[in-house]
């Protein structure tokens, strides 16, 4: 199975409550989570991210890039991304 | 002047001035003693009234020195010689002998054989007496050696009993017999039947005391009135018998032993009527025996009196006098004092029976059960610092903070009944069937029972029959009985029936602890709502214990500064008191539940009066633990210590019928980093004192313009 | 542009058994943003951080609260200081000011305690240490010296004897109790008779007086009734020397020892559950003195020398975020610039740790690292903290007892101390320090450069 595919079984609800069928697993994500989430599930590489969330948020001088990798190497770990997915 | 600035005296000067004081003392005091008193004057006075008859007055005389000189030589107490009370007996046993023996050079031996005998007997009755049984001597050595010596008479070689009394050439004394026989019947204290000695005595005694005079006055005056109506009196009874003992039992019982009022003057009276008797019954039995009937009615009566009324609680009228000083005008004074000072006039004296502060949850009249005869009650809990009586939800026991906490005796006293095992009720629910639960009943004196009820199971730690000190652990609070939750109820019966009629209760030493300025009461009934506790003795103390001496800088206005010793006593009584050293004056004191009590002064000395105005009450209670805490009240002082000679004598003839003015002194303590700092004011004085962890250092009194101050130097080794 | 909401960085939680609940979302962290209502970020403006930050409403409460429960059971009560919980003179002089008592083990302690205006009656003077100075001038002047062993015995006869005075002193005991373990190098054993012979030899040489004993079982007991049990064991003891010798005592110093609402790491009940309280700890102490055999005017005072009990809670330490972390095993970690330099407790107790900004994010298990270079620097063990941005701070408590005493200038220099009074002024009881601190106890010698 490819990652968009594994990638598009995942169940994300609005609320931030994730469901992995292949694994059975149960997160919580929050709002910013999400986003993340679903932009790597809709297959947004690492600057059109962080455009998506300067656009969504107040500024507010976090390091947003330094966040995004960050959550997706946590997404990789918990099994949410295939092992060895990277952004691009 | 030494460098300290001090006065310096010659001390070989001093030393022999004080030895011929010493002396002087101690024959004058001895003649004032058998008129209970300790008065110079009044010794001269008597004195010459025994040299009326020349002959045997020397004699008594004589007898007083060598008895002192005998009690000096045996090293016995040199205070107790001063004030006469070792020479007194040894002065009737002499005037006796001076009397009943024909003089010859046999009956000296004889006498220095008595005299030694009177000192051996004094010494040793009182210290029967006074341990076993609380009672002063009185002059039953003095009888009982002129019994010996009388008895041993026919057996002695070259002594014979004198035929008749010696003759007095003096114009008989107008006016009614009556007057002519109380004369006598004075004189005759002293072997001195005429009227010319009793003139004198009465004068010695009038100086004294004009309480005293007026009950020597009626006790005679009964028992003439009994002569009269009643009785049938040998020939001779008044001036031979009555002078020794009816006057002398008037004497005692109106003002000496008993406070002056009018219970005391009844009693008096009774007492006079009963040593009347007493004397024509002894008269009856002693005849056959050869002996004379002397004091010994006059013991008898005064002894059982004393003792018999002793037995009651110590606050019943009349009340019993222990103190130094027998003037019962100072008895009276003191009494006075004593009642505006600690409030309560009769009762026994009880505190809180918990430990640590608890607040009443139901007064006296509470609505909930203490209603009609049972309206003196009290009930009592721990309220915790957010207000409740429990935490949590209050479902079990254990939440409730007073559950199971040490529930102790508020006096001493016996345990008369003791109710256990009743379980303790759940919160919400009472038991109806015994309403008290468990309890413990105390007989604490005279007719008063105290009930503590709802103890807890098997916490009651004393038996039936079990006597009880103040403070000791009864039981610990429960929810036994009628008890919707755990608390305290105590009250006060007259009866040792279980919830019996309650009688009004109140407590000593009552402090209602606040953290804006706790109050204290000497005597109060709480307040349903009002937090209260006992004393808790504080970290500063005041300690004089016995022997203690210390060194004073003592500083009077003008007056060059001098340093005074003081010294920690106790007086014949058992009374803790302050001495300045060279000097008979005394400050009594006590220190109770942690409260420092100047009672009274005896005798007339400035630095005393500095101390008394100052030191009237210092609280040592743990609420002035805490820097910043302070405390204000109101206490009475007694004038009379403060100002001295000069119309005093007149302000007592006063003060026996109109009681004197109370003089109120505001008074203050404030906790300060270094101590505890007093401070007094009224229109006439303004008083100051320091006390810090090693007791008073500083005192200070300013009075009608006079500054006077002491400062503390240091021990004294 | 439509107002956007504030960024918060990304979190995933993974759920375990039990987090989960019908939201969905695991439990919420509390936030504080106060201290006896003062806000906390003015108290970092003016004194920086990190802050300890100690509420005096808190001392005097606890101080008077178990004051009042021992009082409601015995007679006859004095607290004492623990000087080496805190040795801010302010702390030690408010407690005095409270009507405290002053507990010291050492020289350096006792001269503190004189310094701040205890006589030497109101000191009570232990510890195996106690230097000659402090010693004689605490026997001459009345303080309550508490005898750890012979040799020392033997030193205040000689002191006594040079004086020509005849001192009070107490001895120490050790004894066992059930449950606790036995702090024997302190004093004289009680079951093994030394106590006994320790009262022999005092008696046998004359100089001392006896007038109190003393026992300390040990730190932070949980289990009451160990004092109830040693209690019973030193009331027997009193009593037989009150009817054998005739020994009457004035005080029994039942130590201190009293826990307080800190969590052991090894512990597994909450403290809130687990920590007797105050009523609990005098019900069992004092349950004991009653078979004391003494009349009930003459009962020896109880004196209790604690220290944790009173202050742990009254204190606590606002540090800031200095940086989050991921550690390589996916756990987070946050580094705080207060360590085990500043928390030396922290070695023994999980201390809470609160974000004093309130936040709905949910928690996540995090690491909470101090700023030292040491790998045992650990504040905070897998702790349930929200995200939190750098510069943002926390509450540690409690942490009133032993880490102001214990801190070290290590790596960092220690921090500000404030007081916080109940009408919300608060004040500094210990400026921040700076590196003179440090080295002006220093001596450079001349060749490396030093002058003077």
């Amino acid at each position: 199975m490819n990652d968009a595919a594994r990638l598009a079984q995942l169940a994300i609800s609005p609320s931030g409550f994730v469901f992995d069928p292949h694994t059975g697993g149960t997160f919580t994500v929050n709002a910013t989570g999400r986003l993340i989430l679903e932009g790597v599930r809709d297959g947004l590489g690492l600057a059109a991210l962080t455009r998506h969330l300067e656009r969504r948020f107040a500024p507010g001088g976090a390091d947003l890039e330094r966040d995004v990798l960050e959550y997706v190497a946590r997404l990789r770990e918990n099994g949410l991304l295939p092992a060895g997915f990277e952004l691009h | 002047m030494n460098p300290l600035g001090t006065k310096t005296v010659d001390s070989s000067k001093s030393t022999s001035r004080a030895a011929v004081r010493f002396a002087i003392d101690m024959v004058l005091h001895s003649y004032s003693a058998v008129l209970f008193a300790r008065s110079r004057w009044m010794g001269l006075l008597l004195l010459l009234a025994t040299l009326v008859v020349p002959s045997v007055g020397l004699v008594g005389l004589g007898g007083v020195v060598l008895a002192n000189g005998i009690c000096l030589a045996l090293a016995l107490d040199r205070a107790s010689v001063r004030s006469g009370l070792l020479g007194y007996n040894a002065l009737l046993v002499f005037l006796a002998i001076g009397a009943f023996l024909e003089h010859s050079p046999v009956v000296l031996l004889v006498a220095l054989a008595a005299g030694l005998l009177t000192v051996l007997m004094h010494v040793a009755l009182t210290g029967a007496l006074r341990s076993h049984f609380g009672l002063p001597v009185l002059s039953l050595p003095f009888v009982l050696v002129t019994w010996v010596v009388l008895a041993a008479v026919p057996h002695l070689k070259g002594v014979a009993l004198v035929s008749h009394p010696p003759a007095v050439h003096l114009p008989a004394l107008p006016g009614p017999l009556m007057l002519d026989g109380f004369f006598r019947s004075l004189g005759a204290i002293f072997f001195q039947p005429h009227w010319a000695s009793g003139v004198l005595v009465l004068v010695a005694l009038g100086r004294w005391s004009r309480i005293a005079v007026v009950h020597a006055m009626v006790g005679f005056g009964v028992a003439w009135a009994a002569d009269a109506w009643l009785l049938h009196f040998p020939p001779n009874f008044f001036h031979v018998y009555a002078g020794f003992n009816v006057v002398l039992t008037a004497v005692a019982l109106g003002g000496v032993f008993f406070v002056p009022g009018p219970d005391a003057s009844l009693l008096s009276v009774g007492g006079s009527l009963v040593a009347a008797l007493v004397t024509v019954g002894s008269l009856s039995i002693l005849a056959p025996l050869g002996l004379p009937v002397l004091a010994l009615p006059f013991n008898l009566v005064a002894l059982l009196t004393l003792y018999a009324l002793r037995q009651r609680s110590a606050s019943s009228r009349p009340r019993s006098v222990t103190g130094r000083d027998a003037r019962p005008e100072d008895n009276l004074a003191w009494y006075r004092q004593w009642a505006v000072r600690f409030g309560q006039k009769d009762g026994p004296r009880l505190v809180l029976p918990f430990r640590g502060a608890w607040t009443v949850s139901q007064g006296n009249d509470g609505p909930h059960t203490h209603q009609s005869i049972w309206r003196h009650g009290l009930d009592f809990e721990v309220r915790g610092t957010d207000g409740r009586w429990c935490e949590g939800t209050g479902d079990q026991l254990t939440d409730y903070h007073c559950y199971r906490l040490p529930v102790v005796a508020p006096a001493p006293g016996t345990v008369v009944r003791v109710v256990d095992g009743l379980p303790d009720c759940a919160p919400g629910t009472a038991d109806t069937i015994h309403p008290w639960g468990n309890l413990v009943l105390l007989w604490v004196g005279a007719d008063r029972y105290f009930l503590l009820a709802h103890l807890t199971p098997g916490s009651i730690r004393v038996e039936e029959g079990a006597t009880v000190r103040t403070g000791q652990e009864l039981a610990r609070c429960g929810a036994s009985g009628r008890a919707p939750r755990p608390h305290l109820h105590v009250q006060l019966q007259s009866t040792s029936v279980v919830g019996a009629p309650t009688v009004p209760m109140g407590f000593h030493n009552l402090w209602s602890p606040a953290l804006e300025g706790a109050r204290l009461e000497r005597y109060g009934v709480p307040k349903e709502g009002q937090q209260v506790r006992n004393s808790i003795i504080g970290n500063l103390r005041i300690d004089w214990p016995i022997g203690a001496r210390t060194r004073w800088r003592w500083a009077d206005g003008s007056e060059p500064l001098e340093v005074v010793e003081l010294v920690s006593q106790l007086d014949s009584s058992g009374q803790p008191c302050l001495l300045v050293m060279g000097s008979a004056a005394c400050m009594r004191f006590e220190i109770r539940d942690g409260i420092f009590y100047a009672l009274g002064v005896d005798g007339d000395h400035p630095v005393l009066r500095t101390l008394y105005a100052a030191l009237l009450m210092v609280p040592l209670d743990a609420a002035l633990d805490r820097v910043g805490a302070a405390l204000t009240w109101k206490d009475t002082i007694d004038l009379r210590v403060l100002s001295s000679g000069g119309w005093s004598w007149l302000r007592d003839i006063i003060s026996t019928v109109v009681p004197p003015k109370k003089h109120f002194v505001d008074y203050s303590a404030c906790r300060t980093p270094d101590g505890l700092v007093l401070e007094g004011r009224s229109e006439a004085l303004q008083t100051a004192a320091h006390v810090d962890a090693a007791g008073v250092s500083r005192v200070f009194l300013e009075l009608q313009g006079r500054r006077m101050s002491l400062t503390k130097l240091g021990e004294a080794p | 542009m439509t107002d956007r909401p504030p960024y918060v960085p990304p979190t995933l939680v993974r759920h375990r058994s039990g987090l989960m609940n019908k939201m969905g979302v695991g439990p919420v962290v509390s936030s504080r943003s106060s201290v006896a209502g003062v806000n906390v970020e003015a108290l970092v403006e003016a004194y920086g951080s990190p802050l300890f930050i100690y509420d005096e409403q808190i001392i005097r409460a606890r101080y008077r609260a178990l004051h009042n429960a021992l009082v409601l059971r015995y007679p006859k009560v004095a607290l004492a200081w623990s000087y080496k919980t805190c040795y801010l003179d302010a702390i030690c002089r408010l407690y005095h000011q409270e009507g405290a008592l002053a507990e010291v083990v050492s020289g350096m302690e006792y001269r503190k305690a004189r310094r701040n205006g205890m006589t030497p009656g109101q000191i009570v003077y232990n510890g195996p240490h106690k230097d000659d100075q402090t010693l004689t001038e605490a026997l001459l002047g009345g303080a309550r010296v508490h005898l750890d062993h012979f040799d020392e015995l033997a030193r205040c006869e000689r002191i006594a004897e040079q004086h020509g005075c005849r001192p009070a002193v107490s001895i120490r005991l050790n004894l066992e109790t059930s449950t606790l373990p036995r702090w024997d190098r302190f004093g004289f054993n009680l079951d093994n008779g030394q106590a006994r012979d320790a009262v022999r030899r005092l008696l046998a040489g004359g100089r001392l007086r006896l007038t109190g004993l003393h026992v300390h079982l040990g730190t932070f007991i949980l289990d009451v009734r160990a004092f109830a049990e040693a209690t019973r064991k030193v009331v027997a003891f009193a009593n037989r020397l009150r009817s054998e010798r005739g020994i009457v005592l004035d005080t029994l110093d039942l130590g201190g020892g009293l826990a307080s609402r800190n969590r052991l790491r090894s512990q597994y009940l909450p403290s809130d559950q687990s920590v007797p309280s105050f009523a609990q700890y005098a019900e069992q102490l004092v349950d004991g003195l009653s078979a004391l055999d003494y009349p009930a005017n003459e009962l020896p005072t109880l004196v209790l020398e604690t220290g944790r009990a009173l202050i742990d809670e009254a204190g606590s330490l606002v540090t800031t975020v200095v940086a989050n972390k991921r550690l390589a095993d996916g756990r987070r970690g946050m580094v705080v610039d207060a360590g085990v330099n500043t928390l030396f407790t922290a070695y023994w107790y999980q201390h809470q740790l609160v974000p004093t900004q309130p936040t709905s994010e949910p928690p996540e298990p995090t690491m909470v690292y101090g700023p030292l270079c040491m790998n045992i620097d650990v504040v905070g063990n897998n702790v349930m903290l929200p995200p939190m941005a750098v510069g943002q701070r926390m509450l540690v408590t409690p942490v009133g007892a032993y880490n102001l005493s214990q801190s070290m200038q290590f790596i960092e220099l220690r921090p500000a101390v404030c007081l916080v009074r109940p009408d919300g002024t608060h004040t500094l009881i210990r400026r921040r320090e700076v590196l003179d601190d440090l080295t002006r106890a220093e001596v450079i010698p001349p060749w490396l450069g030093g002058g003077r």
